[in-house]
């Protein structure tokens, strides 16, 4: 079960025409159903890249990318985005004139969901991320604090309840104890939910608590993904283990 | 002053309601147009940037074509009133639409547009719930201008004929009374003030849409004010719009734009209201002789005074050497058979040019006509407007005629040649036969007694159309055929341009004076 693979990606290259040097590089990984797997890289790596290849807003210059045994060509690529994934922003991108409830329901009223099930649905993700509906349900973006703005961030991802969950640094901007407490939440989505979330970040010790897998890049290439304790214990290259002890505050 | 400018407008409210609603109807159909067009085309080159410079560039060099200038050009092709005005108005109002509407678009910041796509709106998705909306406030900012310059623009709708506060600035200006002018520009000014507010009040309601209402609603709501606002305008501009109710019994009065015309088309309106069912509709000040002949042959009036001479010179252009006998029954042949229109009898004066003395000089010297003038006139001296002394028909051929040799010849503006001779700088003025200001300045006209000047005997011209569906119209007007004379017209003159009376005023008193009102 846990070695079922949702996704896989095989020997994708990307380069970007304006580029001369690839920035992805004939890269290949799966993803496995309801792991979650940290991809941790210094900028530039190609991460976002990555992540976008997956629901569609970039597309590989060579490689194939399958989706549960299927090319990604197959899928209606909009309704990948809409209900396969969820897609959580490094900048949060909550859009600024819709409400809270507005926000978190747009997917759903994009696929013209009844306002009931809008309403009800949103209640619920709020009450998950531990927003009182009663208090958020009608603020604006500018009304919550960043933490606030990125919880709803991912009841936005989540709205659609779909299978995996595509995070681009989402905690990146925030203060270490909304992070942490972030980060805690991501934990019980997992268990409580079974999503499979594909997780970016660039701070080692994230990666070590939220990945099942940690996979490390660097100039588009994957140099090594493994559980934590491989990772710490016998690092491919000197950048792994840099990278790992920097995280232990070697 | 102030106490003075608040009496006239209590005395004219009515009539300046009216025109704001006017105002308020030209500005709101042309910025409705605007935005249709000027928005979707900042959405088309937001999203294609082919035209997009080109576009801009043009839209850009549009705003420095002058109003009049347009207008003057457009009006050959679209005639007069509210068509070429709301062309034009749409004209100007497009450019800081679209300009702002493109700018809007171009600034919204990415992570918005990224965040949209990732979700998976479709591209139209992603425009109407996320880049309009954020656009928006540019959008109407853009709007605020084009609203401002609007109604600055549609002043000029007074001079097609397309009513408005412009009436009022128009008026004033041909009439020089500061009174009329002011009547016209405060409101005007009030309004650009009014509007700007009002749509500064609505952005933030639009915007910030903050109350506890379900937040769909409350979308509803905002689309029904904006809906009953245009239908509202909307409503109001076809309520107002005389060309619709052209099948009904309407008839159209023209005029050029000085106060004699607007007094006698005032005049006949008057009459006509009295004494037949005919709805009348006022086009004054409409501007040159080829403007008004043209809106006559068109249909866009169907009726206005015109001179026998000026039809005989500058429509007809038949030569003239002083010679030439009949000229009204040539004119009255010659436009029946052109135009298909109708020449009525005379009014019963004649609107010629000719010298003007002092009343006590006059006395003094013996003065009746021009000829008595000739053995004086190496003494004295003449003030006149430029065009009088340019003019093949003016002073050159005055002098030619009956010989005269002035001592001194004064080129001043026409309003500062009654100053001038009234502190006797100059002791003849070139003058009109029946301008108003003859009275005051108690000048009397000296008789072209060798008929240099055709006769500017003014009449009525009729559309033939018109006269034969509505025999009634020569009847109403036959009271006044033959009983205006030059020193009635003087007087009528000099109420409205000394006295700063409104015409309407002193053509209703003249005709209840004379008892030309029908006995009801
Ligand atoms: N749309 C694009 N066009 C050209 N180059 C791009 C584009 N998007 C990203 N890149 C380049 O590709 C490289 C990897 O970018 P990205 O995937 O965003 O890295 P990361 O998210 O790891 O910081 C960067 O050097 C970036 O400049
Ligand atoms: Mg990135």
């Amino acid at each position: 079960m846990k070695n079922k693979k949702l996704i896989e990606l095989k020997n994708i290259s990307k380069i970007y025409p304006e580029r001369d040097i690839p920035t992805l590089d004939n890269l290949s990984l799966s993803i496995h159903e309801g792991e979650s797997l940290v991809i941790i890289g210094s900028s530039g790596s190609g991460k976002t890249t990555l992540l976008k290849l997956l629901n569609g807003l970039e597309t590989p210059t060579s490689g194939s990318i399958q989706i549960k045994g299927k090319s990604i060509n197959s899928y209606d690529i909009l309704d990948l985005r809409r209900s396969f994934f969820g897609y959580v922003f490094q900048k949060i991108g909550l859009f600024p004139h819709m409400t809270v409830k507005e926000n978190i329901s747009i997917v759903l009223r994009l696929t013209k969901k009844s306002p009931k099930f809008c309403e009800e649905r949103v209640c619920e993700l709020l009450n998950f991320i531990r927003l009182s509906p009663d208090v958020y349900l009608n603020r604006y973006p500018d009304e919550l604090s960043g933490g606030e703005q990125q919880r709803v961030g991912v009841a936005r991802a989540l709205a659609a309840d779909s299978e995996c969950l595509l995070m681009d640094e989402p905690f990146g901007a925030l203060d270490a104890v909304t992070r942490c407490e972030l980060q805690d939440e991501i934990i019980r989505l997992k268990e409580e939910f079974k999503k499979t979330i594909v997780f970016i970040t660039h701070d080692i010790s994230e990666a070590f608590k939220l990945g099942d897998r940690i996979a490390v890049m660097q100039k588009g290439k994957i140099e090594q993904i493994s559980s934590k304790e491989t990772l710490y214990g016998s690092p491919k290259t000197p950048f792994v283990e840099q990278l790992v002890q920097t995280g232990l505050g070697i | 002053m102030i106490i003075e400018f608040i009496y006239f407008l209590s005395e004219n409210f009515s009539s300046l309601i009216q025109k704001t609603f006017e105002h308020i109807s030209l500005v709101a159909a042309s910025l409705l147009f605007a935005s249709a067009i000027a928005i979707p085309l900042g959405i088309l080159i937001a999203r294609f940037p082919a035209m997009r410079a080109l576009l801009l560039k043009a839209g850009s060099v549009s705003q420095t074509i002058p109003s009049l200038a347009m207008l003057a050009l457009l009006v050959p092709v679209l005639g007069l009133g509210f068509m070429p005005t709301i062309f034009v108005l749409t004209f100007y109002a497009i450019y800081p639409i679209l300009r702002n509407t493109y700018t809007g678009l171009q600034n919204i910041p990415f992570e918005y547009l990224e965040a949209a796509e990732g979700l998976g709106f479709l591209s139209f998705q992603k425009l109407v719930y996320v880049e309009l909306p954020l656009a928006l406030p540019m959008i109407i900012s853009g709007l605020r201008l084009a609203t401002a310059t609007t109604i600055g623009i549609a002043t000029i709708a007074a001079f097609i004929g397309a009513g408005g506060l412009g009436d009022f600035i128009t008026q004033g200006l041909a009439l020089n009374d500061s009174n009329l002018i002011l009547l016209g520009a405060i409101p005007t000014a009030l309004m650009a003030l009014a509007f700007d507010y009002g749509i500064s009040q609505f952005e933030n309601y639009f915007y910030r849409c903050k109350q506890k209402t379900t937040n769909a609603s409350a979308w509803k709501y905002k689309y029904l004010f904006l809906g009953g606002m245009g239908i509202l305008f909307l409503g109001n501009y076809f309520f107002l719009t005389p060309q619709g109710n052209k099948a009904s019994k309407v008839i159209i009065i023209g005029s050029k734009n000085f106060p004699e015309q607007n007094i006698l088309a005032e005049m006949m309106a008057q009459l006509i209201e009295d004494r037949t069912s005919l709805k009348v509709i006022r086009r004054f000040n409409l501007g040159s002789t080829a403007l008004v002949h043209q809106a006559l042959l068109n249909g866009e009036i169907d009726l206005y005074p015109e001179y026998v001479g000026t039809a005989y010179l500058t429509v007809l252009k038949e030569p003239w050497d002083g010679t030439q006998k009949d000229l009204f029954i040539k004119v009255k042949e010659n436009y029946k058979n052109q135009f298909n229109l109708r020449w009525l009898a005379s009014f019963g004066f004649s609107n010629s040019q000719s010298l003007a003395v002092r009343k006590d000089f006059a006395e003094a010297n013996n003065l009746k006509c021009l000829s008595d003038l000739a053995p004086l006139s190496k003494n004295l001296s003449v003030a006149a407007p430029p065009e009088f002394l340019k003019r093949p028909d003016g002073l050159i051929n005055l002098k030619k005629a009956y010989g005269f040799n002035f001592k001194n010849v004064i080129q001043v503006s026409p309003t500062l040649m009654y100053v001038t001779i009234e502190h006797q700088k100059a002791d003849i003025i070139a003058s009109f036969t029946t301008d108003g200001k003859l009275r005051s300045a108690n000048l009397i006209i000296l008789k072209d007694d060798k008929n240099i000047y055709p006769s500017y005997q003014a009449a009525p011209v009729l559309r033939e159309v018109v006269h034969q569906k509505y025999p009634q119209i020569e009847k109403a007007l036959s009271p006044i055929f033959g009983v205006i004379s030059e020193q009635k017209m003087i007087d009528l003159n000099s109420q409205v341009e000394e006295q700063g009376q409104l015409p309407s005023a002193v053509v209703h008193k003249f005709l209840r004076e004379s008892h030309l009102f029908s006995e009801k």
